[in-house]
């Protein structure tokens, strides 16, 4: 269990930078289309969090499959 | 319950853990990837319709204790149960310690403590691991006597515990989250109210503040049980349904929160403050959770059924006393005593007295069963009339009940095809729908609002408009709607629950569906072969016809043939004898009875000399058979035994004998033409008489001179021809062919069911249960098309609605509380029509034994002398 807690944890670490990223990646998308300030975070804080709840449960695995057994 | 054996090596144990707390079909996916983290850990299948985990491990090195572990880390339960036990024989405090090691020792076992002031032991156990006497034994061995003192409920008890626990725990829920949910609404909507109901509501319920004081308790109370468990998935990398939940709930009240106090910061203002949404999507998905655990239960009840057939207790003779003691320490040897109205402890054999026997329970037979000295008696059956005492043959996992609820759990633990695929399809769901909720976002936030907003959007069904909502709040307010309107839990449940009500109707009448691929099968069938001799005909010869001459009366004829042959042991001689018994005549004994052999037989009857048989003995003794000469040929064209009988030189009539066909083979035979299905028949006769047999009986295709080796041959080559076929006969004899048919039915087994091959078992010797099996089969094969497709069209319709597909032409948006009211109805929808298998009733009627045989077919002629 201990190596599974792991395997969770090293991809709750890319889930969060994958999901930092694409943040980023919204929040330039919203500035350049004229977006409210109030707007432009709130969406990047929205697209982060709905990023890493996709990503985790696909990182999990792949990252457990390549970190072997 | 538990069960261990060696692989390759290596010892592998199975378990059935009851898991507490699945909703959804992400839960299996959940449970299952969980299951699957801890070392040994070899196959897992979870079933959600039965909320058990099946698993497979190497009690080496994985242990139900860290299979508890990895069940409660993703916010399940497991459950538990406690037994208490009185000890006698207690020593020292060091026998204490031995017994508590040994108890803990055992798979299954989660914690041992001894009182030794009190005598007592608490065991605390996984109740599909281990069971009680398991425990007692164990005891027992260590030279202690053991006592229950109060009764631990059983497994089933337990399970339904359980889940009355989870509706009680969704009912206070329900009974915070409404009322407040309510007053929330009528808060939100005072304004809109109509009938003039406005000035009822007290303007003070319109503020914002009290808004947010009314929904906080529902949020984080009945709404809070969704966060912990998505904080729970999440931590072991998984998501399940709490995640939409607890997303959908805490975007709608954080926006609201922001909005009150914050109203400028660009969330939708004052006009966008979503408490209602919040309040009312936590009580819908209460109720729903409520309404699943309310009917989810009842798709199993037949199983849980057969398993509270099992008596608590049992009067054992000891010391040519009665003692009553549990029933699961009956010893294999014990004599039991059973009383009219009792039921049946353990599976055994009648000594002494008589009664009748209800075995519908078990067979679905409903007519009582006669049984005296030397009749087999099964566990969980019911006592009708009589006092009887019975020798115990088998106890404990050994029993016809035990292997009955076994084949029963292996049948839920296994999945059909189309299942597998559902439940892909579900796994995937989540992150399907999180990523249709993103794209939403995106679509509304960067060209959706821009292009398509109308300030006087409604809600659907509401007359609430949107109002200046900003555009990041129209986004959300989209987004957070797809995952609330989506529910795989109705995709999820759509197989499961039906193939639970398939095999738990199949077992309500004697049926047992050897796992969800056999369910799937007898749905596909194009054609059933009938094994003849055994299957289709009792296997055996009897009289089928009575042609006395010469003014002689058929009783005296056949009282007659009956005389000569009363000591015989040959199969047509006591076809008379039978025959003559069921007339109810006094079959006198013969004397100087001569066997006369290929021939017949000769002897002395109450003064004249009888003889029986052959034409060829017939003419030896120079007897003229002329007048019967056409009526004998006539019944030999129809491949029957014909034998002569003659008193002192005269001929006197004719007997005929023939295998016959079991009552209820045309019946069964026309309702699966009735069906649509091809019927044919395999036998060892010549294709003449077989097609004569063919012809009487209905059968379509006949299959003659197929030696009993190479019936799965003859399988094998219709199957080649593109043909789903069912194979129905004894699941000894005709196990290859069996084995080797798309369904192999293996009929009349008794309750003797761990030996029968096959994927199909009837319990009882009636031909109609193949009519029965094949109809269920049908049926939940429909139910389960029918959830599929109506939980598919559900999230395909309201996915792309509740993502604004229809917002640019009706400038309509769906509300998340609509939402939530819309997903809850769905998985309740699907078991609902699940629901409905429970209406089933076989189109073919059972009827009283009217005819003790059926009518007779031309077996091939068994002549004495070993022909």
């Amino acid at each position: 269990m201990t190596g599974g807690i792991d395997v969770v944890q090293h991809s709750i670490r890319i889930g969060v930078l994958v999901s930092l990223a694409l943040g980023l990646l919204f929040l330039g998308a919203a500035r350049a289309a004229g977006a409210p300030p109030v707007a432009q975070y709130g969406g990047a804080m929205w697209v982060s969090l709905l990023s890493i709840l996709i990503a985790l449960p696909l990182l999990t695995p792949m990252v457990r499959r390549r970190t072997g057994p | 319950m538990r069960q261990a054996n060696a692989v390759d090596g290596e010892r592998k144990d199975s378990a059935v853990i009851p898991v507490e707390g699945m909703s959804c079909a992400s839960c299996v996916h959940t449970i299952e990837t969980a299951l699957a983290n801890p070392k040994g850990v070899r196959r897992v299948t979870v079933n959600l319709g039965a909320e058990k985990a099946f698993v497979e491990y190497d009690p080496h090195t994985a242990t139900l204790h860290q299979m508890e572990q990895a069940i409660t880390a993703v916010g399940y339960g497991v459950a538990k149960q406690s037994l208490s036990l009185k000890l006698t024989r207690l020593g020292a405090a060091g026998s204490t310690q031995e017994i508590e090691a040994t108890v803990r020792d055992l798979s299954g076992v989660v914690s041992a403590a001894v009182n030794l002031p009190a005598e007592t032991i608490t065991v605390e156990y996984y109740p599909g691991t281990i069971i009680p006497a398991d425990i007692k034994r164990a005891i027992r061995a260590l030279g202690y006597e053991t006592e229950e003192r109060s009764e631990g409920p059983a497994a089933a008890d337990s399970e339904r515990d359980a889940r009355q626990r989870e509706i009680r725990r969704q009912v206070r829920n329900m009974l915070l989250a409404w009322p407040l949910s309510l007053l929330v609404m009528l808060g939100t909507f005072r304004d809109y109210l109509p009938w003039g109901l406005t000035p009822l509501v007290p303007e003070i319920m319109s503020n914002r503040l009290l808004l947010w004081a009314l929904t906080t308790p529902v949020v984080f109370g009945p709404g809070w049980q969704f966060f912990v468990n998505t904080h729970r998935g999440l931590r072991h990398g998984v998501t399940d349904m709490n995640l939409l939940y607890a997303v959908g709930i805490g975007a709608a009240y954080f926006i609201a929160v922001l909005n009150t106090v914050w109203p400028n910061a660009g969330f939708g203002g004052p006009q966008a403050t979503f408490y209602e949404a919040a309040a009312l999507l936590t009580a819908f998905i209460v109720l729903g959770r409520y309404l699943e655990a309310l009917t989810r239960g009842r798709t199993s009840e037949a199983i849980r059924r057969l398993m509270g057939l099992q008596p608590k207790t049992a009067r054992v003779v000891r010391n040519n006393e009665e003692v009553e003691i549990p029933a699961d320490e009956v010893d294999v040897g014990d004599i039991v005593a059973v009383r009219p109205g009792e039921r049946i402890a353990v599976d055994g054999i009648l000594i002494e007295g008589y009664s009748a026997v209800d075995e519908s329970m078990l067979s679905g037979e409903s007519m009582p069963v006669e049984k005296q000295a030397g009749d087999e008696v099964t566990g969980g059956t019911m006592n009708k009339t009589g006092a009887f005492k019975f020798r115990a043959t088998k106890v404990g996992k050994d029993t016809a009940l035990a292997q009955i609820i076994r084949l029963v759990e292996d049948a839920q633990a296994s999945k059909a095809p189309l299942q597998q695929l559902a439940d892909v399809v579900a796994g995937y769901f989540i992150q399907g729908v999180l990523g249709l909720a993103l794209l939403a976002f995106l679509f509304w936030f960067f060209v959706g609002y821009q292009t398509y907003f109308d300030p006087a959007t409604r809600f659907a069904l509401t007359p609430y408009t949107l109002g200046q909502v900003g555009v990041f709040g129209f986004a959300l307010l989209l987004s957070v709607t797809v995952l609330i309107i989506s529910c795989p839990c109705a995709v999820g449940i759509a197989t499961p629950s039906a193939m639970m009500a398939g095999v738990g109707k199949g077992a309500e009448h004697g049926i047992l569906f050897k796992g969800a691929q056999a369910i799937e099968a007898m749905s596909r069938l194009q054609m059933v072969i009938f094994d003849k001799t055994g299957t289709l005909t009792r296997g055996g010869p009897s009289v089928t016809d009575v042609l006395p001459i010469d003014g002689v009366a058929e009783a005296e004829l056949v009282g007659m043939a009956a005389a000569v042959e009363v000591n015989s042991e040959h199969p047509l001689g006591e076809a008379i004898v039978r025959a003559a018994r069921e007339r109810k005549l006094v079959v006198h004994e013969a004397e100087a009875f001569n066997a006369i052999p290929g021939h017949g037989v000769q002897a002395r009857s109450r003064g004249r000399e009888v003889l029986l048989g052959n034409r060829k003995l017939m003419e030896q003794r120079s007897v003229s058979i002329a007048r019967l000469e056409a009526e004998a040929a006539r019944f030999e064209e129809e491949g029957k035994t014909v034998m002569f009988v003659a008193a002192d030189g005269r001929a006197t009539g004719l007997i005929a004998v023939a295998d016959t066909l079991k009552e209820h083979s045309m019946d069964a035979i026309r309702a699966l033409r009735r069906l649509g299905l091809t019927v044919a028949m395999i036998t060892g006769d010549n294709r003449r008489t077989a097609a004569a047999i063919g012809r009487q009986v209905g059968i379509d295709e006949v299959l003659a001179e197929v030696l009993p080796g190479d019936k799965a041959e003859e399988v094998k080559r219709l199957q080649a021809q593109g043909k789903r076929v069912a194979m129905v006969g004894d699941g000894v004899n005709d196990a290859p062919a069996l084995a080797q048919a798309d369904a192999g039915i293996a009929i009349g087994s008794g309750t003797d069911v761990a030996k029968e091959t096959g994927h199909v078992i009837l319990i009882k010797d009636d031909l109609r249960d193949v009519v029965v099996a094949i109809e269920i089969g049908r049926r939940t094969m429909g139910k389960v098309k029918q959830n599929l497709f109506w939980a598919f069209v559900y999230n395909l319709t309201g996915i792309p609605i509740a993502a604004g597909l229809l917002y640019p032409a009706l400038k309509l948006i769906v509300s998340p509380e609509l939402a939530a009211f819309f997903m809850a109805t769905s998985s309740v929808s699907v078991t609902l029509n699940t629901l409905l298998l429970k209406r089933y009733a076989p189109s073919i009627k059972r009827v009283a034994d009217a005819t003790p045989d059926g009518p007779a077919v031309s077996a091939p002629a068994i002549a004495r002398g070993g022909k």
